[in-house]
């Protein structure tokens, strides 16, 4: 399943972002989640993407990160999370190495 | 709104009855009593009375108009008739002899059948009157009035025929024709005027009654159906008083078909609107008051003054953002005699920011004792949080330890911001960033491997300034442009060098000059770390100062120093030489260097004896020798290590009860001065700080006043120069 995130990622887009996710992990999917078109993200959207892979990370299902915006890069690498959330440059990647 | 406190919740309403509103600008008082209400129903029934008259009346004149002008033809008709007929009755009788034979009993008896008729005669073709009712008028002239006018006949009138009238009579004339055609005489019959008035002032009579009745049954049912409709307008005017008074639950109960229900409708709706906005209101309230409290229980868990250890002064401010939030700060000193420092940074703000605060904040309490190593801390405090932080929800934090002994400051930081270090020495500026994940951010202890403990070391004119996102990412008026960190920069190098208060202003106040008016969209959090050391006027040694916390000098003396206990007299102090001598057995000191070390410990206690003493031999005091150790580590309560070099310095502590002088605003001597050769004494402060690399007097301590001496041969054998001779 891909979903592409864009606009602000803040404390009122955050929760919606969790359900649409929740949907996909409890059908059971694998989530690419494009964050290319995120043009703002607030702590809480960072913790958004932290809680959604958390919970596929529980659930076994695998999520990857795919082609992330300036902004979201720039947040994840202040707070050294790059290492702990699986980023791929573009989403393509990410479909490869779902499939792999 | 109405200023009247008896009707605070509802809005000014005039009542319906009254015709007269409140005056612009004065208050509404609110009551009805008092006023002199004009009922409704008066003017309704003025109005129908008015109405009802005006349309009869119009109705009668109209009709009185029709049935005069009806009556009058129908008159001048009759007449007409009358006379006629009268006319050609008298026709024979005329031609006779003796015509008043016939024609008397006929008129007498017409006169008796008609008694409206004025009169009724015949006259011949001379005037002379040949037939009348009244036998007395025969044979005499007939002399019409003067007053009598042709009128306007309505009928048409034939040959010879008139009609006349006046005031009183209408009068009809019609030709006696003789059986050829000849005008042998003349009929005359007239009606009397007033015959018509009457019969017009009887249908005028019964228009005046109808008149009557109907007012009488407009007045009556418009009275009785404004009583009806009105009723409902005391109901409704008892609810809105109900209202008024603060009862938003009882309903105003109205079964009313008319406008009056609708507006009993429209009003229990805005009873049960106000109900409804007053109960949010409320809880507004109550939740703002929580909110109030959230923020000072947050605010009290802050430091609420600058700590000073040795030559450090650490301090933090916060400005809060509008919404309570979720940075904290903290600084306190550890058991080992180090200052613990922690800034935090929780990710969203509002109240579950704020108890996430509480958490960390009771979590870093009871636990900072149990940890030395920054990483294994925070490492801990990740392992706790992680049990009770919602997922998604993270926490960035930097916690060190500083020596301020030796400046050392050991440190880890969660993600936190990078730390700012400001070099005294070149006016640089470094930033040391953190490599670690925030707190929460990922379960399962994850973070420890990305902590590590980190060490600087700071001394004299350097600052390490840390702080929260809140004043690095505040934006502009137009959103565009954040402060950044190289504005910090040039805020923190300008006013480093003015100490950590300055620091703290400036950053603050240059952020605000950033963001403009309104408080802060995020918390700004500042905590500064600044060498402020004792300003003495010779520079430090090239070696790390003593730290000059008396209590834990005087601590460390009485653990690994040497002490000699002297009497409150000038002569008990010849003893010190020896002393000094024993002191330094076994160390490299110069035989200049030691004369100049006795001579500044005899002035520095004849200081004591004669000014905090008066001379007064029972009191004692006591003057320590502490040499040298490794002087990065050094502690109360750490033993001490071997000496990395027999240098030779070390400190001296001189602790006494007596009373506290004032040692400060002495400035050095100018010994070129040739006066102040003459004056011959006053030196010994002179000598004391040639002598001493530092110089820190603390008076009034828990334990005495205490002075503390740093002795240091290299800084001594400089000033040699200048001994007095």
């Amino acid at each position: 399943m891909l979903l592409r995130i864009s606009g602000r990622l803040d404390a009122k887009s955050a929760p919606q972002l969790l359900e649409r996710c929740a949907v996909v992990r409890t059908a059971g999917y694998n989530l690419i989640l494009n964050l290319g078109g995120v043009t703002f993200v607030a702590s809480s959207g960072i913790g958004a993407l932290l809680a959604v892979a958390e919970q596929f990370r529980e659930a076994e299902c695998r999520i990857r990160f795919a082609s992330l915006s300036a902004a979201v890069e720039s947040v994840i690498k202040l707070l050294n999370l790059d290492q702990f959330l699986t980023i791929d440059p573009t989403e393509d990647d990410s479909l490869t190495a779902l499939e792999a | 709104m109405n200023e009247a406190p008896t009707h605070a919740p509802s809005g000014a309403t005039a009542p319906v009855e009254a015709p007269v509103a409140a005056a612009p600008g004065r208050p509404w008082t609110g009551s009805r009593r008092g006023r002199n209400v004009l009922s409704i129903r008066w003017i309704v029934t003025a109005a129908a009375v008015a109405l009802t008259t005006g349309a009869v009346l119009s109705v009668g004149v109209v009709a009185e108009r029709n049935t005069r002008r009806a009556l009058a033809r129908e008159a001048e008709a009759r007449l007409l008739l009358e006379a006629r007929n009268l006319a050609l009755t008298s026709s024979e009788a005329l031609l006779n002899d003796f015509p008043e034979l016939t024609l008397h009993p006929f008129l007498k008896e017409m006169k008796a059948r008609e008694p409206e008729l004025a009169f009724a005669l015949v006259v011949d073709k001379n005037g002379v009157i040949q037939g009348d009712p009244d036998a007395r008028e025969l044979g005499g002239r007939y002399r019409p009035s003067s007053t009598l006018a042709p009128v306007q006949p309505t009928q048409p009138l034939g040959a010879e025929e008139s009609i006349m009238g006046n005031h009183q009579v209408l009068v009809v004339t019609s030709p006696v024709l003789h059986r050829n055609g000849r005008t042998i005489g003349t009929a005359i019959v007239a009606l009397r005027r007033g015959h018509l008035e009457r019969m017009i002032q009887s249908a005028r009579r019964q228009q005046t009654l109808v008149l009557g009745v109907f007012l009488v049954l407009g007045i009556a049912s418009a009275y009785v159906l404004m009583s009806f409709l009105l009723r409902p307008i005391e109901t409704l005017r008892a609810g809105i008083e109900r209202i008024g008074r603060g009862d938003l639950d009882t309903p105003v109960r109205l079964r009313d078909h008319t406008e009056l229900g609708l507006l009993a409708v429209a009003v229990n709706d805005m009873a049960a609107e106000l109900k409804r906005a007053q109960s949010e209101m409320v809880e507004r309230e109550s939740l703002a008051h929580e909110v109030e409290l959230a923020r000072q229980i947050q605010s009290s868990l802050l430091p609420s003054q600058k700590r000073v250890a040795g030559d450090f002064v650490i301090e933090g401010s916060q400005h809060a953002a509008a919404e309570v939030g979720g940075d904290f700060y903290d600084y306190f000193p550890l058991a080992d005699g180090r200052i613990g420092i922690a800034v935090a940074d929780v990710a969203g703000k509002g109240l579950a920011g704020c108890m996430v605060m509480s958490m960390l904040s009771a979590l870093l309490r009871a636990m900072r004792t149990s940890f030395t190593s920054p990483a294994g801390l925070l490492a801990a405090l990740d392992d706790r949080l992680g049990e009770t932080l919602q997922p998604g929800s993270f926490v960035t934090m930097f916690y060190g330890a500083l020596d301020s002994e030796t400046g050392t400051l050991v440190y880890a930081s969660a993600g936190h911001s990078p730390v700012l270090i400001y070099r005294g020495s070149n006016q640089g500026v470094e930033w040391l960033k953190s490599k670690g994940i925030p707190l929460g951010a990922v379960r399962g202890g994850a973070i420890r491997a990305t902590l590590a403990d980190s060490t600087i070391t700071l001394g004299p004119g350097d600052a390490l300034v840390q702080f929260t996102d809140g004043i690095n990412e505040a934006f502009d008026p137009t959103w565009k442009e954040q402060f950044g960190f190289k504005r910090m920069e040039e805020v923190v190098r300008e006013t480093a060098p003015r100490g950590a208060a300055a620091i703290i202003d400036a950053l603050h106040s240059s952020v605000r000059d950033w963001t403009g008016e309104g408080p802060p969209h995020d918390d700004e959090t500042v905590l500064v770390v600044s060498y402020e050391g004792v300003k003495a006027e010779q520079e430090p040694g090239p070696k790390a100062t003593a730290g000059s916390d008396p209590l834990a000098r005087l601590a460390e003396a009485q653990l690994i120093g040497t002490c000699m206990q002297l009497r409150a007299n000038l002569e008990g102090l010849t003893g010190i030489r020896g002393w000094v001598e024993a002191c330094f057995k076994g160390r490299t000191l110069g035989e200049t260097d030691f004369e100049l070390l006795s001579t500044a410990l005899y002035e520095a206690c004849a200081n004591v004896v004669e000014h905090g003493y008066d001379k007064d031999s029972t009191s004692g005091f006591e003057l320590w020798w502490v040499p040298d150790v490794d002087l990065t580590r050094r502690g109360p309560g750490r033993p001490p290590r071997e000496p990395s070099s027999a240098r030779g310095g070390g400190y001296f502590l001189i602790r006494d009860h007596g009373r506290a002088f004032s040692a400060d605003n002495w400035t050095k001597t100018d010994f070129s001065d040739p006066v102040v050769w003459k004056r011959g004494r006053g030196f010994g402060l002179d000598i004391i700080h040639r002598a001493m690399s530092q110089v820190a007097y603390h008076p009034g301590t828990a334990l005495g006043n205490i002075t503390l001496m740093t002795f240091d041969p290299t800084f001594a054998a400089e000033e040699g120069k200048l001994r007095h001779a």
